[in-house]
């Protein structure tokens, strides 16, 4: 019996459990999920987890902490991840890249096997993946959470290589670095634009912080430019805060415009850096369209996306409701009110490890609640955030009423200084326990 | 005042005075530690146990009087602190009370557990 084990029977609520556990190391609430009424069977149960982002690095190692018999492979094209989040700071020039890069080492120490390789095909019947480079994996439940792809040519023009003079940079790396040397380029007094999607995609937030970073370094810089929106929505995530920030911190550097102004972008011209919308075109010296999107396309292939591009789940297990023993997690799944954030896949990811180690030991699964928490920063020292809490509904994730919302509107600057605190404090946490 | 610096100034002990010491009882009846569990597993997002740094409170192994009263404070705003009043308000006093006892009772060496 280990010492946790000891430690787990002297509790007086738990006097029935009587679950062996093998690791000490094994994350203890993730052991306690999973130690419920029955021992835990030594069958090598073999899990496939595709995607090594912010949801697939944190199910498989919390699948080894859940129950450490299990045999977890993580399939990830890539040797380096490049975060998302916290991009937008790359971009604005408070951050070197090497803040958002990661790699693989700690989840490999937690005895996930990890396989530097593209999934390519799924056999949801035979229960088996395929690999670019020809392996083949059987599986008892698959994990899949590849992210987002680019729906290429949705706004015409804009395809692979118009990524490359207008970039999207919503994918981070070489994106990453080439819309901040384009900034870095650009002339005093040129314009900046950035083009956001409609509803729904990766990170709400990210298009208004990106463009929070990218006002403060011009504003030092090169004080005569102008950084334009052109939004293709009506509204915005915590769009009161941004906007009262904006004008408080950057006067009338950033101009947004809603859809309403404009109408949306219908076509980019990215040799002549001209952006077309449904009322004029408009000449930039840098354009960062952000382009629509849908679940990456391992999940189109294996049949997991319904017609909206993304996949819809049980809100409880997170399993597909399109293919059964296939678990979709992160920005690929539809997840209800839960937005599309590295804070809801690295939660989403946790709770998803407990499932899935439950359900191959015969056990069923436990509803429960997920918390989110999004922090924007608009300046050095000054961070809003937005947050909600919720639990499974009819079919997808419901917001709790009453809890959840944005930042006080009306709030102290060391309010503000505290949660860019807390921004940077999360980055910290997050990444240290997803790739740590 | 915020929590973070009512945590360095008083290490949380005038919450614990007004603090009445939970006995371990479950929660609600059918509810059992696994649930609790998976409950707190949103917590370490941000108050995880292998913190990188101490910017965020360690909720591990803290007395479960002071998570409990800091989260009913933060619930009814009678303490303000950033986003914990707007997390608090979504679990009920019996969740908060579970996952008080939960966390108190889950505190161990870093090195011991690897992902929280
Ligand atoms: C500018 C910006 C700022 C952001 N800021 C924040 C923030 O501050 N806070 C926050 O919480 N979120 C933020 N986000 C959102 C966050 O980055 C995403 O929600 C998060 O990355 C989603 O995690 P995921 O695991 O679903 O996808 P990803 O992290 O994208 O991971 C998917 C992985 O799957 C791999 N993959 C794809 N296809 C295959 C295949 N066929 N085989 C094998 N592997 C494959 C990819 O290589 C990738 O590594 C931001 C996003 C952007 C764009």
């Amino acid at each position: 019996m280990s010492t946790n084990d000891a430690k787990l029977n002297r509790r007086q609520f738990l006097a029935a459990t009587t679950a062996v556990v093998t690791s000490a190391s094994a994350a203890s609430w993730v052991w306690a999920a999973s130690a419920q009424g029955a021992p835990v069977k030594s069958v090598a149960a073999r899990v496939v987890v595709i995607g090594g982002g912010y949801a697939g690095a944190t199910v498989a190692r919390f699948l080894r902490a859940a129950n450490p018999s299990i045999d977890v492979t993580l399939i990830e094209p890539r040797r380096t991840f490049y975060s998302c989040a916290y991009s937008n700071l790359v971009i604005g020039g408070l951050r070197p890249v090497s803040a958002i890069r990661f790699g693989y080492d700690g989840v490999a120490a937690t005895g996930v096997h990890m396989v530097f390789d593209r999934a390519n095909r799924v056999d949801p019947v035979a229960k088996t993946v395929r690999t670019d480079g020809g392996l083949e994996f059987s599986y008892d439940r698959l994990v899949m959470a590849p992210g987002i792809e680019i729906i290429w040519n949705a706004i015409p023009g804009y395809d692979k290589a118009a990524a490359e003079l207008m970039p999207h940079a919503w994918e981070a790396g070489p994106q990453t670095l080439l819309l901040r040397k384009q900034i870095e380029e650009m002339p005093n007094g040129g314009v900046v634009a950035i083009a956001p999607p409609t509803n729904p995609f990766r990170c709400p937030p990210g298009p208004y912080e990106r463009a929070s970073l990218i006002a403060n370094y011009l504003q030092a810089a090169k004080p005569r430019s102008k950084l334009l929106i052109l939004d293709s929505k009506e509204h915005f995530s915590k769009q009161i805060l941004f906007q009262r920030a904006w004008t408080e911190l950057y006067g009338d550097l950033i101009e947004w415009h809603g859809v309403f102004d404009f109408g949306p972008l219908i076509a980019v011209k990215p040799t002549e850096k001209v952006l077309v919308t449904e009322s004029r075109e408009i000449h930039v010296d840098v354009a960062n369209v952000i382009p629509p999107q849908r679940a990456a396309q391992i999940a189109q292939t294996t049949g997991l996306a319904d017609e909206t591009g993304w996949c819809p789940i049980d809100p409880v297990t997170f399993e597909s409701t399109l293919q059964a023993g296939i678990h979709v997690l992160g920005d690929a799944a539809i997840a209800g009110a839960m937005p599309k954030s590295a804070f809801a896949a690295n939660a989403q990811g946790k709770v998803c490890a407990v499932q899935v180690a439950r359900l191959l030991n015969g056990e069923p699964p436990i509803r429960t609640k997920l918390a989110n928490t999004c922090y924007s920063l608009i300046a050095p020292g000054y961070g809003i955030s937005i947050a909600g809490v919720y639990e499974p509904g009819d079919n997808l994730l419901e917001s709790i009423k009453g809890a959840g919302g944005i930042s006080p509107i009306h709030a102290s600057a060391e309010f503000r200084r505290l949660e860019a605190d807390y921004g940077s404090s999360w980055f910290r946490t997050i990444t240290t326990q997803v790739f740590g | 005042m915020h929590f973070r610096q009512l945590l360095r100034r008083h290490s949380l002990r005038f919450l614990a005075v007004a603090a009445v010491t939970i006995n371990a009882v479950p929660a609600q009846s059918g509810e059992s530690v696994a649930d609790i569990a998976l409950l707190t597993a949103s917590c370490s997002g941000c108050h995880a146990k292998n913190l990188p740094n101490d910017d965020f409170p360690q909720i591990y192994g803290r007395p479960a009087s002071e998570i409990r009263e800091a989260m009913l404070a933060y619930r009814s705003d009678e303490l303000s602190g950033t986003v914990m009043n707007r997390i608090a308000k979504g679990y009920s006093e019996s969740e908060i009370d579970a996952m008080a006892q939960y966390l108190a009772e889950h505190a161990g060496p870093k090195s011991e557990d690897l992902a929280n």
